[in-house]
This record gives C-alpha cells, sequence and structure tokens, in this order.
C-alpha cells in the first residue's frame, strides 16, 4: 500500500530510531578493535619483531580406573613421541631421511605422515610415532639440531595390568574418529596428535570423567618457530578416578578359572547390588589395541569361534535352561496354581494331547513337591505346573526379576534378552501362541533368553530382601531405586529351600559340588540349555562336537544362611550345568567369601568401611 | 513486436535505475574478499580464491537479474517462496539425519542448499508482504499479529532444533526488526522481552551441551576446560597483532593466523586486521555501513510499504550477520558460527546476500511505484 502522510513520518522516526541504535552499535564494535590493537599493544609488543604467540593446549592426564581397593585397572604410563612441525611440510620428506637414522620408521608410517604434512587444514604438530623406547628418545634429542621442526615430547600412554581378564570391563582407549570428533563438535582438544578416546568398555562409558581438563600455555615463538619465552599458563586438570565396585582378587581368579573355556560370569552383591566380578572369556588384549592393533592380530580375533571380541556377559543371550525353573515355580506359587506341597508323578515324561515331553532323567524323578523337583531339576513338575499356570502369569515374574529388560549398565551391547508371552509371538511371527510353547518355556527353552548379568541380578533378587536389586559398577554411583518386588516371604522361601537342596541335599543335581565349610554353604541350580533338538538330550555331551553342545550354566548365592553374594556363570558349550558350570560357580563363591573373611581380620578400619559401604 | 520492445525499453530503462553506488560497495566487498581469499591460501588462486569469486560473480548476476524483475511478481510469489523454503527446511530434518551430527545440509544435485540460509530471504520477503497488505489500524491488533509471528516461529522452531542457534537468532533479529518498522507499538517489544528474559532459565535447560560449553567459555576463556576457547584467543590475539596498519598483505598466513584453521570462514574479520589493522577493519566497517546507510535511504525513499520493509529486511540481515560475526571474533560474544555477508568463504552466504542485495535495488528500482495492498499491477 501507499503510504499515507503518517505511516510516512512513523516510518521515519523509526528507521532513525533504527538508524541511531545501529549506530551506537558500531561504535560498540570499533571501540572494542581500537582496544585490541592499540590498548593492549604491551601485551603483543613482542610481535612488532615478527615473533608470534602461540597457544598450546596441553593434554589432561587421563583418571585412572581402579577397582574397589584402589588397585588400577587401568592407568598411564610414560609415552615417548616424537611429532613434526607442519610448517616444515616443504622439507618434510628429507627430515623424515634423517629422523630413520635414528629410530625405526617403516615404509606406511613414511607414507602416512607425507600425506597428512600436506593437508593444510590443521595447525598443531603431527605425530609421526609413538611408544618410542627411551634410547631412541635419547638419540633423537641428541641430534635434535640437525633435525629443525621435529619435536620430542613425553605424553600417556594407556595400560592395562589385568590385560585380558578385566578386558571388557575396561574396554580400551584409540584414536579419535571422524564421528566422535563431530559429536563433539572438532573440540580443539580432540585434535591435539595421539589424543585417545574410550572406546568401548568402562573407558567409553566414563569419558568425560576420566578424560580430564586441557590446560592452555602461551608461548612466545620467533620466526623459526622456537620458543622464546612463556608467556602464562593455566594448567591442566587431571581426569577423576573411577572407582568400580569390583574386586580385582576375585576379577582375575574368575577370569582364570576359565581357562580354556568360552563363557561369561557375574559375580554380584545381594544387598548392594555391586557387581564385584564381570568375566567375559576368552577376550582381548586391551593393550595391543591402545597401541594399535595390527591387522592379522584384529583378523584372528574376529575369526576366534569363541568370539573373544564379544562381552558375553552382557551380550551373549543363551535360553536358561533349568536354572529359570525357579521363575516357573514362584509364579504358580504366586497365582495359587501349586502350594509348595503340591506333588507331582514324573515317570520320566510329560505328554501334552499325543505329544512327548520328556523328563532328562529317563526313568523319572517319582512323586515330587517343589523342593524336590528343584533339587532334582524334574523337567516334569514344571512342564506341570507350568501349563497350570500359564504363560502370562510367568513372563510376569521374569520380569519382576529383571529377565528381557536392560539394565542401565550404560555399556555397548547390552541386550534385553527376550521374555516370551501371547502378544510378542503375535507381534514377532504372526502366529498365536501354542501349549507346548509354555511348557517349552517352563523349563528355560523355546523362546526365552538371557544374558548371564540377568541371571545374576534374578538370583541376587531371589536371595535378597526381596527388593528389586540392580547392577552397581561404580562406588558410589546412584542407581535405580530398589523397590519391593511383592512376593510373598513364604513362597520365595519355598523356592529357597529348593536352591539349597540343589548343592546340599543328596538329591541335589550339584550335590558334588557343594561348598563344604558351613558357614560358606552355597545354594543354587544347574541349568543346561539345549543347542540341539530335544532328541540327543541325554546324549553323551563329550561325543558332539564343540559348537553343538548344550551350554552349561549355574546360578548360586552364598552363604545360605544370610545370603551376600550372588552369582551366575555360563560356560558356553560346556555340556552338562552340574559338570561345567557348578565347579566355576562354587569356586567363585567361596573364594570371594574367603577374601572377605581373610579382609576382616586383616584390613585396616579405613579399608574396611570401604568393604562395609552399603546403599547408595 | 510492439509489446515486446515496450518491454525492452522497461527493462532498460529499470537497467538505468539501478542503484550504482551500492553495485559499487558489493563490488568492492566482492573484490576484498577474493582478495583475502588468495591470501588465506597463501598466495594461492585455490583452494578458495577462484571458487569463491565465481560464485560471487554467479550471485551478482541473479543480483542484477532480481534487481530487474518486476515488484508486483514479487508480492504475487513471496508466500510461495516462503513455503518452499520451509518445505525445504522440513525436507532437512528428514533427509539430512541421515547424515552427520547437526543435520543443516540438503543436497540437491552438485549444490549443496543450506535452507536455514535461504529461509532468511524467504522471511523477509513474506512479513514485507503481509504487512504491506495490512491495514495501518490493524498493524497492532493481536490478531492480526498472531499470521506473522507464526511464519517467524515455524522456520525459527525448526532451525533451533537442527540445532543452530546462530541462525535462528540471527532470523528472529530479522524479524525483530521488521516488525518495529512495520510499526508494532513499543509496548510490545518490551513485553517480548520481558517475557525472553524470564524463559532464559528454561531456555539454557535446553541447550545442548556444546551449547552452553560455548556460553561458559565465552564468560571466561582464558579458563577454558575443553579447549574451545582456544580459537577466541588465537583470534583476539591475531586481531592485536594488527596494530594500526597490520602486518601487510599475505603476511596473515605466516604470521599469527597459522594457528587459525577457520579464517577464511568464520574467522575472516580476524585476518583482514592482522593483516591491515586497525585501517583495515575501519575500512570494512565503512563498507558496510555505507550500504546500510544507503539501505535506510531507499527504505525512507519508497512509496510501497512493501519496498521499504524490503529494504529495512535486508539492511536488518546486513547489520546482524556483521555485528555477530565481529562481535565473536573479538571475544565480545560466545562463539557463534555466523559468517561474514561477502567476505566469508562460502557459496550460500554469499548467494543468499546477493538476493538480499539484489532485492534491496528492486525496492529502489521500484520506489516510485505505489502498489495496491492485494498487489495488483499499478502505473
Amino acid at each position: 500500500m501507499r503510504k499515507t502522510a503518517g505511516q510516512d513520518k512513523h516510518f521515519s522516526r523509526r528507521a532513525l530510531l533504527a538508524a541511531a541504535l545501529g549506530g551506537g552499535f558500531f561504535s560498540l564494535l570499533i571501540g572494542r578493535l581500537y582496544q585490541l590493537q592499540f590498548l593492549r599493544a604491551e601485551k603483543y609488543k613482542t610481535l612488532a619483531e615478527g615473533n608470534r604467540i602461540k597457544l598450546q593446549l596441553v593434554p589432561p592426564a587421563r583418571g585412572v580406573i581402579e577397582d574397589r581397593y584402589g588397585i588400577p585397572l587401568s592407568l598411564n604410563q610414560k609415552n615417548y613421541r616424537v611429532l613434526i612441525d607442519r610448517s616444515k611440510r616443504n622439507e618434510a620428506e628429507d627430515l623424515l631421511k634423517k629422523l630413520s637414522l635414528h629410530i625405526d620408521l617403516d615404509e606406511e608410517t613414511l607414507g602416512s605422515v607425507l600425506k597428512e604434512i600436506s593437508k593444510k587444514r590443521f595447525q598443531t604438530p603431527l605425530l609421526v610415532k609413538e611408544y618410542l623406547s627411551w634410547e631412541e628418545l635419547s638419540r633423537v634429542e641428541f641430534h635434535s639440531p640437525e633435525l629443525p621442526g621435529v619435536i620430542v615430547d613425553v605424553g600417556q600412554k594407556r595400560y592395562y595390568p589385568y590385560a585380558d581378564k578385566a578386558a571388557h570391563l575396561t574396554g580400551y582407549v584409540g584414536a579419535v574418529s571422524e564421528k566422535e570428533m563431530e559429536a563433539e563438535n572438532s573440540l580443539p582438544l580432540l585434535r591435539l596428535p595421539g589424543f585417545k578416546v574410550g572406546k568401548n568398555g568402562m573407558e567409553k562409558r566414563f569419558e568425560q570423567t576420566l578424560r580430564g581438563t586441557a590446560g592452555i600455555k602461551q608461548v612466545e615463538v620467533n620466526v623459526r618457530g622456537m620458543p622464546v619465552r612463556e608467556l602464562k599458563s593455566t594448567p591442566s586438570e587431571h581426569g577423576d578416578a573411577l572407582p568400580l565396585t569390583i574386586d580385582a582378587r576375585l576379577q582375575q581368579y574368575a577370569a582364570e578359572r576359565f581357562a580354556g573355556e568360552s563363557g561369561g560370569a557375574v559375580v554380584m552383591e545381594v544387598d548392594t547390588g555391586n557387581v564385584l566380578a564381570f568375566v567375559s572369556m576368552p577376550a582381548y588384549d586391551p593393550n595391543s589395541f591402545s597401541l594399535g592393533i595390527k591387522t592379522k592380530e584384529w583378523k584372528r580375533l574376529n575369526e576366534d569361534p569363541y568370539t573373544p571380541l564379544l562381552n558375553k556377559a552382557i551380550t551373549g543371550m543363551y535360553p536358561p535352561g533349568s536354572t529359570f525353573k525357579m521363575i516357573t515355580g514362584l509364579a504358580a506359587l504366586e497365582a495359587g496354581t501349586a502350594t509348595p506341597e503340591t506333588r507331582v508323578f514324573c515317570p520320566g515324561y510329560f505328554m501334552l494331547g499325543n505329544h512327548r515331553f520328556g523328563c532328562w532323567k529317563p526313568e523319572g524323578h517319582g512323586s515330587v513337591n517343589l523342593r524336590e523337583a528343584i533339587a532334582g531339576s524334574c523337567d516334569t513338575y514344571f512342564y506341570t505346573v507350568g501349563q497350570r499356570t500359564g504363560i502370562d502369569k510367568i513372563a510376569e515374574i521374569s520380569r519382576l526379576f529383571g529377565l528381557g529388560a536392560l539394565h542401565g549398565t550404560g555399556l555397548i551391547g547390552e541386550k534385553s534378552g527376550l521374555v516370551p508371552d501371547k502378544d510378542w509371538k503375535q507381534r514377532r511371527f504372526k502366529q498365536s501362541w501354542q501349549a507346548g510353547d509354555t511348557i517349552n518355556a517352563s523349563i528355560g527353552q523355546g523362546y526365552v533368553l538371557a544374558t548371564p548379568l540377568q541371571m545374576a541380578i534374578m538370583t541376587a533378587r531371589m536371595a535378597g530382601n526381596g527388593v528389586s536389586v540392580g547392577p552397581r559398577f561404580v562406588t558410589g554411583e546412584a542407581t535405580a531405586p530398589f523397590r519391593p518386588l511383592g512376593i510373598k516371604p513364604e513362597n520365595m522361601q519355598a523356592i529357597k529351600t529348593g536352591m539349597e537342596m540343589v548343592t546340599n541335599s543328596s538329591l541335589g543335581t550339584a550335590y558334588g559340588k557343594r561348598i563344604a565349610e558351613e558357614r560358606f554353604a552355597m545354594a543354587g541350580k544347574t541349568g543346561t540349555s539345549q543347542v540341539r533338538r530335544i532328541t540327543v538330550r541325554g546324549m553323551n555331551q563329550a561325543l558332539l562336537p564343540w559348537h553343538e553342545r548344550h551350554h552349561a550354566w549355574f546360578v548360586g548365592y552364598a552363604p545360605v544362611s544370610a545370603p551376600k553374594y550372588a552369582v551366575s556363570v555360563l560356560v558356553e558349550h560346556g555340556g552338562g550345568g552340574s559338570s561345567a558350570a557348578a565347579p566355576v560357580a562354587r569356586d567363585l563363591l567361596l573364594k570371594i567369601q574367603q577374601l572377605d573373611e581373610e579382609d576382616r581380620l586383616s584390613l585396616p578400619p579405613d579399608r574396611l568401611a570401604v568393604k562395609e559401604e552399603k546403599k547408595p | 513486436m510492439r509489446r515486446q520492445s515496450s518491454i525492452e525499453t522497461a527493462m532498460l530503462q529499470k537497467l538505468a535505475q539501478i542503484h550504482l553506488p551500492l553495485v559499487l560497495l558489493v563490488l568492492l566487498l566482492g573484490a576484498f574478499g577474493g582478495a583475502m581469499m588468495i591470501s588465506a591460501s597463501g598466495g594461492e588462486a585455490y583452494p578458495w580464491a577462484i571458487p569463491q569469486i565465481s560464485k560471487f560473480l554467479f550471485g551478482f548476476m541473479v543480483m542484477l537479474a532480481l534487481a530487474l524483475v518486476p515488484q508486483h511478481l514479487l508480492l504475487k510469489h513471496a508466500y510461495l517462496i516462503y513455503f518452499a523454503c520451509v518445505a525445504l527446511l522440513g525436507g532437512v530434518e528428514v533427509a539430512g539425519f541421515i547424515g552427520k551430527g547437526a543435520q543443516r545440509w540438503l543436497s540437491v544435485g552438485v549444490f549443496n542448499v543450506q535452507p536455514s540460509e535461504l529461509m532468511k530471504i524467504a522471511v523477509i520477503l513474506a512479513l514485507a508482504r503481509y504487512f504491506h497488505g495490512l491495514h495501518q489500524e490493524n498493524v497492532n491488533r493481536l490478531l492480526f499479529l498472531v499470521p506473522p509471528l507464526v511464519l517467524l516461529a515455524i522456520p525459527a522452531a525448526f532451525i533451533l532444533h537442527q540445532p543452530n542457534l546462530g541462525t535462528t537468532v540471527i532470523l528472529l533479529g530479522i524479524g525483530g526488526i521488521m516488525f518495529f518498522m512495520a510499526g508494532v507499538r513499543l509496548r510490545y517489544f518490551a513485553i517480548v522481552g520481558a517475557l525472553g528474559l524470564s524463559a532464559m532459565p528454561i531456555g539454557w535447560h535446553f541447550l545442548h551441551d556444546y551449547q552452553k560449553q560455548r556460553v561458559l567459555t565465552f564468560l571466561d576463556p582464558e579458563k577454558d576446560p575443553l579447549g574451545a576457547g582456544y580459537n577466541i584467543l588465537q583470534s583476539m590475539i591475531a586481531i592485536g597483532s594488527g596494530g594500526l596498519a597490520g602486518k601487510g598483505y599475505l603476511q596473515g598466513s605466516q604470521g599469527q593466523l597459522d594457528f587459525l584453521p577457520e579464517k577464511h570462514t568464520d574467522f575472516i574479520f580476524t585476518m583482514i586486521t592482522e593483516e591491515f589493522g586497525f585501517i583495515g577493519g575501519l575500512a570494512v566497517y565503512a563498507l558496510y555501513a555505507g550500504i546500510l546507510i544507503y539501505a535506510v535511504m531507499i527504505g525512507l525513499r519508497a512509496r510501497s510499504i512493501f519496498g521499504s520493509l524490503l529494504a529495512m529486511g535486508v539492511a536488518a540481515f546486513l547489520f546482524i550477520h556483521m555485528t555477530i560475526n565481529t562481535a565473536m571474533v573479538m571475544g565480545l560474544i560466545p562463539v557463534v558460527g555466523v559468517p561474514l555477508p561477502l567476505l566469508s568463504y562460502g557459496g550460500t552466504i554469499t548467494l543468499t546476500t546477493l538476493v538480499a542485495m539484489g532485492l534491496l535495488l528492486n525496492a529502489y528500482v521500484n520506489r516510485d511505484l505505489v502498489v495496491s495492498r492485494g498487489g495488483g499491477d499499478q502505473i
């Protein structure tokens, strides 16, 4: 529209106002420019001579990962490095040739350095080689007048004293990837040569805690790049130490106990959820990853059928087999479809219509009640009560005890396992739930899947004070509050009596693997989860090739009188739960209790206080 | 035949109407920018000088073409352009998310389009169109202020979500100035200002970590935990080392700036003041001031509201970019990645700025045109 006279005036007034404000801003900006270029001149007086002020980021020392008693699981060592100033890009080839007289430089390194140095984008010195020996470093330093632009410095390298025994727990550190660079908006600190960040495990989970704070050094350098004097510096702050709940002695013992076998184990405190051991074996050596693993080694690790790169404790999903029976039993008790005294006759099989489901004991268990069924691991009993109770109740109880869900470890690869129910099968396979599916689920087969961590959590919840205890890896870390499970105490006790009988009664499937010392007595459950079809069940596992044998499980807690520790052990393709997994579990529970007793006798009061640390 | 020649004469007449001083200032800035690109690459024509000059020349043609477009066409298609840009912006959210962390680009064949930049122009057009069509007495009726607020809010929300705090602030700034020039009562601005201040604590909560870090770093760049204030410190030292007349052309990349990777984009002003000193900095401000003064004059001169608001919107665009960029490199405000128009390297910002200049020239060419509220053709 055409402007009216009034609008014109109004507009002019506003335009003038805007122009005046704009003018104000201009003065501000010009004033600032003046301030920087004149008023602060003395600060930059040196620059008249053509010198420059170089800002250097000082990398912080990375925090140490410790076990609960302060034993380091991941720490820093001196890393001698050789770098080259990027301003020397034109003389680079000659310089490198001279340098290779004093240290070993292979073709690959030479090639990549020359390629990288011609890029004009970044200004920080380029890393040529690290992890040099002290002798190599001295040689370079001695010859430094002939090597202008070659810089030596002492950085840090990450060292894992427990190597593969705590590999999946600690993880490892490596060079920053493009993606990680972008995620932190190309932070200048990440561009420092050779800067390493956590890639896996606790190193990655707690990267920000461990990393620390960079310092800034202002150094005046002359035209040749030689430092003249230091002007100002803000020191770096080292990263915070990460105190894990892990007991390094138990961790080492557990990892060694797995020698030759493939599997995982988790030991937890029943009251607090503190994880004392977190094992997946075999594993890789994180030290070789931090140093820069060779392709051949990487390939070997990838192709190993024992999957050392996989953290079986949280990523391995297996059918829990008979270790699931307590869930079925508890579901029946809570639903009222059975009592602890309800008896079921086991002739060695169970009929569902025309279909025959066998019990692992072909001659049958005879008449059994709940605790006898748990002790003897009678399949027939659980088929029966499972069928009477129905999958929905069984699924509900499973979830209550931590199955089928993630537990917030924050570690890469944590899986949630599977608790099947009618809805799930409909969604997943577009098929309806069959009666036979419930039968299979009742003994922890069929679609049910769990990780060793979940089975440990389940056991801790059963052994404990009726609350939903969850795993905690870091001392003092706040976890989700533990809520009451709402299970009737008498029902839980009936189940636990059965578990006590597994190891301490002659009826029990793990009687031969019990802990003899009464004060350390353990309770638990064996499990053997099928890998092949039921028809070869009972077949001598030793005759089958490794990858076809059943997985062996054992879950347990101790001491029976006042449960303190819960454990779950999985031995991949171990054959029998009793023969392969129970001995490992027994040894772990015995070990931790012995250590506990020794500590009480020998530790000074302040260290004992660390042990006593209770609820978050 | 006769019709064609009359159009031709009209075009030639318009060509003669083009505001030469403004075109000259734009050319000067473009040339200055090109020269700095050569310096940034250490005296080479690549990798920045030739591409930047070509983009500038292309945009320069677009600018002239836009100046000659009949104003009624702009009026007619203003909203269409706006909605097309919003659609592109939405497209980035969907398609661009496949890319890296902050999705801001959309690949259209060979070109990388940054819809958030185009949005600035589209909003100027849309708001100018809207207020042009509004009766004087309705300008301060809340009911009639809702549509333009929504017009502004939708793209702002998209851009904020990308996340791109810098561009959002610019967009809101341009919008705000246009509302102001359209005659919205000052009282409303006070209310919005108060609301904005009280919402800051909540807004702080929603900021991404790196954005919070930027604000904290700004407050004390020397005590900097993550090295993010490193660039600003470098920049201020470099500017400081320029003194009155600077270190000389091409000396920047040998000097302090060797430590600044972004000297050809966000930190171009730093480079200019290191090489040409205080005089160089004043020259940059003088060139921009010149364009801005002309823009305000055109805004006063234009007889249609559309033309006036277009001019003021373009002025706001230029002013805000210049202020934010130079304030940032001098350490006056937190780090926000905002380029300096026509001096910073970048196809999108150069093109967008030249399109804006084209609209400004257009407003001048049509300064005597009185267009009806509906946008119909007039004398």
